[in-house]
């Protein structure tokens, strides 16, 4: 039985090659087969799940002549770094997406919700974090997960912004003075520090903020 | 037989598992998994209860002994497994475990349990057993044992003070295997049994015990060596995907066992790497939408564009209209396991481009081409709860859901996919633990085609076409009174290799309020061909539903042409005289979904050897799609002409696999671990039976799922 065996498998590795049609995603089975394979592959939780489009040669000339707003992101930890778009508004929230399918929402440059990234904020009240960023303080946040289940599972932080020092930021050529805030959040779980770049105005210009347990942190740069 | 159609789906699972969970962690210590695939130290079982939901199948070898064990953690105190091993031969069994007690600060936790429980009875014994924890890597366990784990220096049976007759251990097993041994339990001698589980650091543990169970089976019948009752093993578990043991057993002989830890609660991606969703379109804002749909040509131009758009995101546009201020549409979701996700996802998509005089949105998702629900949504609502905390519950308790059993809506979507799809497949077929020989299979490869005729009218088939494999090798058949509906199911195609798997035609639909249809017609499985009908009672909120179902089919040729057979008779089952097999089988079925997540069914009727009898279900369904069950038929055949398993039974496991890779999809794998196929209780094999068409798309599964709505 032995020899069977060995050439009815090597025969598998084979034939899976070679699934082909329109219906052949309804089998599952060789769907699964791909992502065992690419899943042994080293690095794999960071191959199989999308990052942002690789970033082109930014210039400020690139930047002026498009016609919607964008931001630079990075994925820290999957080392993935490319641009948004602005592609909607409801009040003070703002979703901007990556083209390969990545949404990030912001109000007043604080990360509200993202979608997309495999283990996404939902949604949050950042209410107290932008008061926090003009004056300072201690404050509670919440913030929405999707657990393993499709269950919202709410946590709360304990969470205190500080201003830590001025700094000259330059984006492509324009150098703006910022204010450096740095917020620091205690949960049951996870513990996190976000830091913002704030303009006078009040605008974040550059920022890094905490997403979830299983993706990390991003950075943005307003363009 | 365990039929694993799918078995590159599971091994799949395992394997992607393994390569994405976690290292483990230090702060809780889980469960040490046996020889026997059960919760203990080596041999001996411990009190300790897995994670809830966690589902481990170990494989383990020492001396000629090979157990093969699929552990569910069933509730948070209940632990079920089922195992395939070789003794003197190969054996199927059953176990149970209840934790009577946690562990507190200064008792023990305290479990009971019942070990290979129906059947032969070969591993037959019951324990009482407490375990406690000292220090933080230390776990002592000691417990009572009868049965086998009462064989080595047993003493009187200490409940022989409430009952002389626990005294004696009677023989309750019978011939055929299958049958609770409840008359046998706790009872004749029993003898104490104890160990030591002992962490060295996160990853190893040293293991230790002495072992109540003298092995007096396979001392007599295969030779095995037992010299001492002390057992000695090491543990390494580098991440909580997998344990690997190699264990020092009974003084002479050397085993190793490797458990594979699946824990359904806890996906690669807990949220899916499904693309984002439109963002919503606030009115305030403006948007890019018609004013009205008054104008006929706006009406058109503006549905076309709706059709591609959802299109685009996997669904597929059935019709639309504005009454009033109502857009009202009717989809199918084609890429989202949730069908709340695709409510979500789809109400997004219309407030973008719903006229703006539209204040009302009522969703109406298909299956198959008939509607399962109604759901009404606000415009104002989205409008308002878009990225809020706290979203989905509140846009749940503002949706409304009913029946959608009225006609579709005025203006259709001309679907540009064409009505004919095929495909061209590789396949894996594995039938395990048929008795004589573990394992047989073939590789080959599947051609599907499928022909839309309307949406809810369907015809659809498979071909098979066998490049290697060794299921030609058809063994003798057991010799039984019955026509051979199941018994001889290992001959259909083993000879030519290649056939027609199925190849029939469905017709869908809603004839009431709350009532669905099927009818079917033509070769449905493998042994059966023939026409089938179904009627399905299911309101959308309720928990409760009813259903029938009437069949008449005949007995399909060995060749898997299109041609049918009489049934066989004479010895080994070679003699085909008479008219072709034919029978009228029908079920009434009662179906209810239990608010802890289980799922039971039961199904009242005749079977396909003419049989009478009752099917009963009960599967614990995760809201993210895992289900594990079990189901046992019971008829009006013998247990002595039913034969070995005395009646059918079984345990089956769904995976759905975005749970597995993040993609959104609504495939699933799944296996059915069951007993030997034999003729009794068998159940015609058809697709798309209409409970597992309506259910995702009814209230129940909305509300579990709805904290996708906004995903």
């Amino acid at each position: 039985m032995n020899t069977t065996w060995t050439s009815v498998l090597s025969t598998a590795t084979l034939v899976v090659v070679s699934a082909c049609g329109p219906l052949n995603t309804k089998n599952a089975s060789v769907g699964v087969f791909r992502g065992v394979v690419q899943s042994a592959m080293p690095d794999d939780s960071a191959a199989a799940a999308p990052s942002v489009e690789a970033a082109q040669a930014l210039t400020r000339d690139y930047i002026e002549a498009q016609e919607t707003n964008m931001l630079r992101v990075s994925i820290i930890d999957r080392e993935a770094t490319g641009l948004i778009f602005e592609v909607g508004r409801n009040g003070d929230k703002v979703t901007w997406n990556s083209p390969d399918g990545l949404s990030f929402v912001l109000e007043a440059g604080v990360l509200v919700a993202t979608r997309g990234l495999g283990d996404d904020v939902m949604g949050s009240d950042v209410s107290s974090v932008k008061a926090a960023l003009r004056s300072g303080g201690s404050y509670l946040r919440t913030i929405d997960f999707l657990d393993g289940l499709g269950q919202i599972e709410r946590s709360v932080y304990q969470c205190r912004m500080d201003n830590v020092r001025t700094e000259a930021l330059t984006i492509f050529e324009r150098t703006y003075t910022t204010t450096v805030m740095e917020e620091l959040c205690t949960g049951e779980t996870h513990s996190f520090k976000n830091t913002y770049w704030r303009g006078g105005n009040g605008t974040i210009w550059q920022s890094r903020q905490w997403i979830s347990a299983g993706v990390g942190y991003v950075g943005y740069q307003k363009l | 037989m365990f039929e694993l159609d799918r078995i590159i789906g599971i091994s799949g699972v395992l394997c992607a598992v393994i390569a994405a969970t976690p290292a483990a962690a230090d702060d809780d210590w889980r469960a040490n998994y046996t020889l026997y695939g059960t919760p203990g130290i080596i041999d001996m079982p411990t009190a300790v209860a897995p994670a809830d939901g966690e589902i481990a199948t170990t494989v383990a070898v020492f001396g000629d002994t090979q157990r093969v064990t699929f552990t569910f953690q069933v509730l948070p105190r209940v632990s079920g497994s089922f195992r395939y091993s070789l003794i003197d031969t190969y054996d199927r069994s059953f176990d149970l475990q209840y934790q009577v007690t946690d562990e507190g600060q200064y008792m023990p936790a305290i479990s009971v349990g019942v070990r290979d429980f129906i059947g032969t009875g070969r591993y037959s014994s019951e324990y009482l057993v407490a375990t406690k924890t000292l220090g933080t890597n230390v776990r002592v366990s000691g417990g009572l044992g009868w049965g086998r784990l009462g064989s080595l220096d047993g003493f009187t049976n200490p409940l022989g003070i409430i009952d002389e007759r626990f005294e004696t251990r009677p023989d309750d097993s019978i011939d055929t295997g299958g049958t609770i041994l409840s008359g046998q339990f706790f009872r004749g001698d029993a003898a104490l049994f104890g160990g030591v589980e002992w962490r060295l650091n996160d990853e190893w543990t040293v293991l230790a015990e002495y072992s109540s169970d003298i092995y007096e089976r396979e001392t007599t019948l295969i030779g095995f060596e037992r010299e001492s009752p002390l057992n000695f093993g090491i543990k390494w578990q580098p991440r909580d995907a997998y344990q690997l043991g190699a264990y020092y057993m009974y003084g002479t002989d050397i085993g190793f066992a490797a458990t594979i830890l699946i824990d359904p609660t806890t996906p690669n991606f807990p949220s899916g790497l499904d693309t984002s969703p439109m963002p919503v379109g606030v009115r305030a804002e403006g948007i890019s939408a018609a004013a009205t749909w008054d104008n006929p040509e706006v009406e058109t131009a503006s549905v076309d564009a709706l059709g591609s758009i959802l299109a685009a995101d996997g669904f597929r546009l059935h019709g639309a209209e504005v009454v009033g201020n109502t857009l009202r549409v009717r989809y199918e979701n084609q890429r989202y396991r949730a069908e709340a996700q695709g409510v979500g996802r789809v109400s997004r998509i219309l407030t973008q481009v719903a006229p703006v005089n539209v204040d009302t949105f009522i969703l109406e998702p298909t299956r198959r081409g008939i509607t399962t629900s109604s759901v009404t949504i606000r415009r104002s609502d989205l409008e308002a709860l878009e990225n809020e905390p706290n979203a989905a519950a509140l846009s749940y308790d503002r949706a409304i859901f009913s029946d959608a059993a009225g006609p579709a809506p005025a203006v259709e979507w001309e679907d540009p996919t064409p009505a004919f799809l095929w495909g061209v497949a590789p396949y894996l077929e594995l039938s395990l633990f048929d008795g004589e020989e573990p394992i047989r299979g073939d590789v080959g490869l599947e051609a599907t085609f499928q022909y839309e005729l309307r949406p809810n009218v369907i015809l659809a088939g498979a071909y098979r076409y066998r490049v290697a494999g060794n299921r030609d090798e058809v063994g003798s058949i057991s010799e039984s009174d019955l026509p051979d509906v199941r018994r001889t199911s290992l001959r259909y195609g083993a000879e030519s290799g290649s056939g027609i798997e199925n190849l029939f035609m469905s017709w869908y639909g809603r004839p009431g309020q709350n009532v669905y249809s099927r009818a079917s017609v033509g070769y449905f499985e493998r042994s059966f061909g023939g026409v089938s009908g179904e009627l399905l009672w299911k309101p959308v909120d309720s928990r409760l539903a009813l259903g029938a179902e009437l069949n008449y089919t005949l007995l399909r040729d060995y060749d898997l042409g299109l041609g049918f057979r009489p049934a066989c008779s004479g010895t080994d089952c070679n003699s085909f005289v008479g008219d072709d097999y034919d029978v009228i089988t029908g079920h009434l079925s009662a179906y209810y979904d239990f608010e802890n997540g289980f799922q039971g069914q039961v199904d009242v009727g005749r079977y396909l050897a003419g049989d009478w009898g009752a099917t009963f279900s009960l599967d614990r369904e995760f809201d993210n799609g895992w289900k594990v069950g079990a189901y046992f038929t019971l008829t009006d055949v013998p247990f002595d002409d039913f034969g070995e398993g005395s009646f059918d039974k079984g345990i089956r496991i769904e995976i759905p696999s975005d749970w597995l890779f993040g993609t959104p999809t609504r495939d699933t794998s799944s296996t059915t671990l069951s007993s030997l196929e034999r003729d009794g209780g068998a159940r015609l094999r058809i697709d798309g039976r209409l409970y597992d068409v309506v259910e995702g798309g009814h209230q129940g599964q909305l509300e579990e799922n709805w904290g996708r709505f906004w995903r």
